[in-house]
């Protein structure tokens, strides 16, 4: 689990420090650096989880994780030509961008890497143990549909996709877990596959999903998005990719999803945090911000959720952050929100 | 000062609108006991086949009509009081924008009729009324004391209102207590 974030010179960021708990919801405008933060803690956490056919050392080195950081970091932002250098802020002159994430799992992952080096990352901390699960992450849109060949098609021709989309799909793509674990795995499937009445299948290079009534597998690409958005999720506890020791990264749940679905989303969230799952979602839906806040406040303080607010200051992106959603600043849809009551709701008619 | 008794609230204009109550005029009276204007609506109910009945408010007509030279706007006023609901008084209805709409397109029709017919007593008033730029809409509200979520209520209202109003939604809005208006409402002794 992600204790911390201490970023400086990084993209939008000149200096921001985050805290994280188990459910961490982030909010604020457009180009705030809501996805450059999931995009980088993911990246962070990808790399300390090399694959199983990766040849790595016991413990993360420097040399190690210097050459893999930049790998990592330049699949999942795509900067021109793979140079992390413009990662780093912009600003007159050069700028060294600097990362520093605490992990409960022993120690931190401090680099720096400057604007002018285009693919040099220079370790500082290294963690005194990998991570035991990969992280997932959930692009703005579903990818049941995309799977068919896309990891090969991502390994050997130029896409204009990130390596997050890849790397899920690859998990997607992973057979359902049997065995003891399975045990686990209902505990966190059944209630979602519950709410949404269906399951995704596999069948050769194609998902399906199979309604619960009518019993029936229809191919993914024939079901409304949303609800193959929530199949994804189902999908990849089913086969185990997200389990209690694991990390889900969603970017906007919310899109494509109609209110009714939405509402499904924050439960989800809950019960995978309550479940062990270290979750982090960026979101512009004050839907979803407030039913999520509703649930934590019926529930307590399980699980231990941050919301945090991104906001445009002098110097770079502010954050605001606490334990509900009051704490966490300025909430631009909400404000956008009353913005729109006061022009549909006038509180003075004037004739 | 023009001042009304609306059930349970006196209602005060300003002194320079002209306001009609409308159903009080022999105008609307006749309209009303014309059986060319009985006209029944069909209402499906869930679960049920759907069947021609008299809507509750079908042979209701608008409360005001009020005609405000200085800015040329015809107002159809609707007040509503719900504050007995939980007294066995009226509930607020789920087609409340739906009624209001037709309300105010008979009282259009009816000031339309009444423009041409110099016999009829709203004449004079429809003549200048019908020369408006603006026509507006309003329902004043007073929502049930066990529903204190009026925002959330009001804007529910305000949306099926604007979808039924079409070209009259634009400047016609539900009113409820948190909002200043022109007109004075005032709770009478019973």
């Amino acid at each position: 689990m992600i204790r911390t974030l201490h970023v400086e010179n990084f993209t939008v960021f000149s200096d921001a420090e985050f805290d994280f708990g188990a459910l961490n919801v982030i909010h604020g405008e457009n180009s705030t650096g809501k996805t450059h933060v999931l995009k980088l803690l993911y990246s962070l956490l990808a790399t300390l989880k090399p694959a199983p056919n990766q040849p790595s050392p016991e413990s993360p080195t420097k040399s190690w994780l210097e050459p893999k950081l930049a790998e990592v970091l330049a699949g999942v932002f795509r900067p021109d030509e793979d140079k992390i250098g413009r990662l780093a802020r912009r600003q007159h002159g050069r700028s060294t961008a600097r990362v520093r994430v605490e992990l409960d799992t022993g120690g931190s992952l401090a680099f720096t890497f400057s604007s002018q080096h285009d693919k040099a990352v220079k370790v500082d901390e290294v963690p005194t143990a990998w991570i035991q699960q990969p992280p997932i992450y959930l692009p703005t849109r579903e990818l049941l549909s995309v799977y068919p060949g896309f990891v090969s098609l991502f390994e050997t021709r130029a896409i204009p996709f990130d390596k997050t989309w890849r790397d899920t799909c690859a998990y997607l793509g992973a057979a359902v877990a049997r065995g003891p674990k399975r045990k686990e795995i209902a505990a966190l499937l059944k209630p979602l596959e519950e709410a949404i009445g269906c399951q995704a299948e596999l069948k050769g290079d194609r998902f399906y999903v199979t309604m619960k009534e009518p019993k029936a597998a229809v191919e993914a690409d024939m079901v409304a998005e949303g609800l193959r958005k929530l199949t994804m999720v189902a999908r990849l506890i089913a086969n185990g990719s997200l389990d209690d020791k694991g990390s889900l990264f969603w970017d906007e749940p919310e899109a494509n999803l109609n209110p009714a679905l939405i509402r499904e989303v924050a439960p989800i969230l809950l019960k995978l945090a309550a479940g062990g799952v270290q979750v982090f979602t960026a979101t512009h839906s004050l839907f979803l911000l407030v039913e999520i806040d509703l649930l934590l406040r019926a529930r307590g303080v399980n699980p231990a959720a941050r919301f945090t607010g991104l906001t445009r200051g002098d110097d770079g992106i502010v954050v605001t952050a606490g334990s509900d959603l009051a704490a966490s600043g300025d909430v631009a849809a909400l404000r956008e929100e009353l913005e729109q009551s006061d022009r549909q709701l006038p509180s003075k008619v004037e004739i | 000062m023009a001042a009304f008794r609306e059930e349970r609230q006196e209602i005060v204009f300003p002194d320079d609108w002209e306001v009609v109550r409308y159903e009080d005029s022999d105008h609307a009276r006749r309209l009303m006991q014309n059986w060319r204007f009985k006209i029944r609506t069909r209402k499906a109910k869930v679960g049920a086949p759907s069947e021609w009945t008299p809507n509750p408010l079908s042979q209701a007509v608008i409360d005001f009509v009020a005609w405000v030279p200085a800015s040329a706007q015809l107002l159809l006023i609707e007040i509503r009081d719900y504050r007995q609901a939980t007294a066995g008084g009226d509930q607020v209805p789920a087609e409340l924008a739906d009624w209001v709409a037709w309300k105010a397109r008979d009282a259009m029709a009816g000031l339309a009729v009444a423009a041409t017919c110099p016999e009829s007593d709203l004449h004079d008033f429809a003549r200048r009324a019908l020369t408006a730029t603006r026509v507006r809409v309003f329902v004043d509200v007073k929502w049930p004391p066990t529903d204190p979520v009026t925002a959330n209520r009001r804007r529910d209202q305000q949306l099926n209102l604007s979808q039924k109003l079409g070209p009259l939604s634009k400047d016609s809005f539900i009113i409820d207590p948190t909002v200043t208006v022109p007109w004075q409402t005032k709770d009478l002794a019973q």
